[in-house]
């Protein structure tokens, strides 16, 4: 059934892959995942330190694992717990970088994946909810079953092969699956006030961003976009599309680069705009979608037409029609 | 590539995990609008602020756009020291998330309606901090007010408002006072969760 759904989703994934292709997408999964957690040191380096929580002190709206860590060590474990935050620091960052270097021991990948498990439920307790991390927490998750012999590269087994290719679905899935859902809940709240087609939807939100908000840093764009409302609006119907279709592209590998590069340009906008920062965001898309490995060798336009949901059904008649 | 039957058959367990795993997220955090509904799922949502059960959730940012009226909610100084500030009152604290700002002024002002015995805590404990760090030491006078905006008077004045030539206050209309209150010389910490 699920080769079923593969198949019936999966819009001309390219010729058919060989032994010695899908051994290349192992071994750069592999390297991609090297690279994951050379950034993920880095990152909990720079902005995941978990020692910035000592002055916020205890959580003032606990999610449920530090709600389960406080009834463990008992009220005030986040100043105990991090009374020593050098040691804390030193062993996520060593962690970090020994999943880097020694990807094939499953302890350090473990290790990062609880790191960002515990690090984003804490930087969430405090009553207000930030998103942009949470996709730490799922490729870490799903990295953690890269076989061991992923450290090998090129001489790995071909079932291990497969499952390295079987994790970075995984990884890529998640990743697809939420920007489908926040494009989903786009379209029913707009939907529910008939705003999705209206000309002003977007301009309310963006009129409203500048009122409850930190000044954008494209403030100078807001007259051109309030003065063509339609235009503003269309950017946003584009914004949702891609979005509801993320999920669907994970069965059309020509659309791996174009969907990463467009997200990344979005973000780039909508921080612009309304604010927000996606920047760790950002490298995963780069790292999942822009350098998938499942991706064709050589980009093709009239490839990724096709591949489009919905848009590309004309092109996909046309090709038939040439008998392509 | 898999050529051995008890390869396929991992293969085959992997690729049934990823669709298990895929589905249970989606049922998680596509309903996560009413999963705080059901008691015993209730209980993993520890925290108040959202309904999504960690770290599953389904990003409603900017799923709903706001209508052309709002109402929001803003502190009033009447008087520092004794001198009275003037008509254009409004504070518009600099140096701290403009964001949280006003969700602090929403918390302390639903709080004040449902609990009005509770109302002087919740602005000595949200709201002193902020006044003292924008007006400064001394006695100050202040009111917490609901006020009323019309994004279409922002609409048409979004020239003046891109080059920096309009305050967010000048759009502010009163509707009515919900507390008032006259600071002495306490209270200046609790700044920190906004800056």
């Amino acid at each position: 059934m699920l080769r079923r759904t593969r198949l019936f989703w999966a819009v001309n994934p390219g010729p058919p892959r060989t032994l010695a292709g899908f051994r290349r997408a192992a071994v750069e999964v592999a390297w991609l995942a090297r690279f994951f957690y050379l950034f993920s040191a880095f990152g909990i380096h720079t902005d995941f330190h978990y020692t910035r929580f000592l002055e916020k002190g205890d959580p003032s709206d606990p999610l449920w694992p530090i709600a389960l860590l406080g009834s463990l060590f008992g009220d005030g474990w986040v100043g105990r717990a991090l009374g020593a935050p050098m040691m804390v620091y030193v062993v996520s960052v060593f962690v970090g970088w020994m999943a880097a270097f020694f990807p094939g021991f499953w302890v350090w990948r473990f290790g990062v994946f609880l790191y960002f498990f515990f690090y984003i439920a804490l930087e969430n307790s405090y009553a207000v909810l930030h998103h942009a991390h949470h996709f730490y927490v799922y490729v870490s998750f799903a990295l953690v079953f890269l076989p061991a012999s992923v450290g090998r590269g090129g001489r790995m087994s071909r079932q291990d092969g497969m499952r390295c290719i079987q994790v970075f679905w995984l990884a890529q899935a998640v990743l697809l699956l939420a920007y489908s859902l926040a494009g989903f809940w786009k379209l029913a709240g707009y939907s529910s006030r008939f705003a999705l087609l209206s000309a002003d939807g977007f301009i309310r939100v963006l009129l409203d961003h500048w009122m409850t908000n930190q000044l954008p840093l494209f403030l100078p764009l807001y007259p051109f976009l309030v003065e063509h409302g339609a235009f503003a609006q269309f950017l946003f119907l584009c914004v949702v599309y891609i979005q509801v279709g993320a999920f669907v592209v994970w069965f059309r590998p020509h659309l791996h680069r174009p969907l990463g590069m467009m997200l990344i340009v979005f973000h780039v906008l909508a921080e612009g705009l309304v604010g927000g920062r996606f920047d760790w965001g950002k490298v995963l898309l780069g790292l999942l979608l822009v350098f998938s490995p499942f991706s064709p060798e050589r980009f093709s336009w009239f490839g990724a037409a096709q591949s489009l949901p919905l848009l590309g059904i004309p092109f996909r008649f046309y090709a038939r029609y040439r008998g392509w | 590539m898999l050529n051995s039957p008890y390869s396929m058959r991992r293969y085959r367990r992997g690729s049934c995990g990823i669709a298990f795993f895929l589905a249970g997220y989606l049922c998680i955090a596509g309903s996560s609008m009413l999963i705080h509904r059901l008691p015993i799922l209730s209980e993993l949502r520890v925290g108040a602020a959202t309904s999504e059960i960690f770290p599953f959730f389904a990003w409603t940012l900017y799923s709903v756009p706001p209508g052309w009226e709002k109402v929001n909610f803003a502190i009033v100084v009447h008087s520092i020291d004794g001198a009275a500030v003037g008509e254009a009152g409004y504070m518009i604290p600099q140096g701290i998330k403009y964001n949280k700002y006003l969700k602090r002024l929403r918390w302390a002002a639903e709080e004040c309606v449902r609990r009005p015995e509770r109302c002087e805590g919740v602005v000595r404990q949200l709201l002193y901090p902020i006044v003292r760090s924008s007006v400064g030491e001394g006695e100050v006078e202040f009111s917490l007010v609901r006020v009323k905006i019309d994004l279409r008077e922002i609409r048409g004045d979004i020239e003046k408002i891109a080059k920096g030539k309009e305050a967010r206050a000048d759009y502010y209309r009163l509707v009515e006072t919900i507390e008032h209150w006259k600071m002495g010389e306490e209270a200046s910490a609790g700044l920190d969760s906004l800056l």
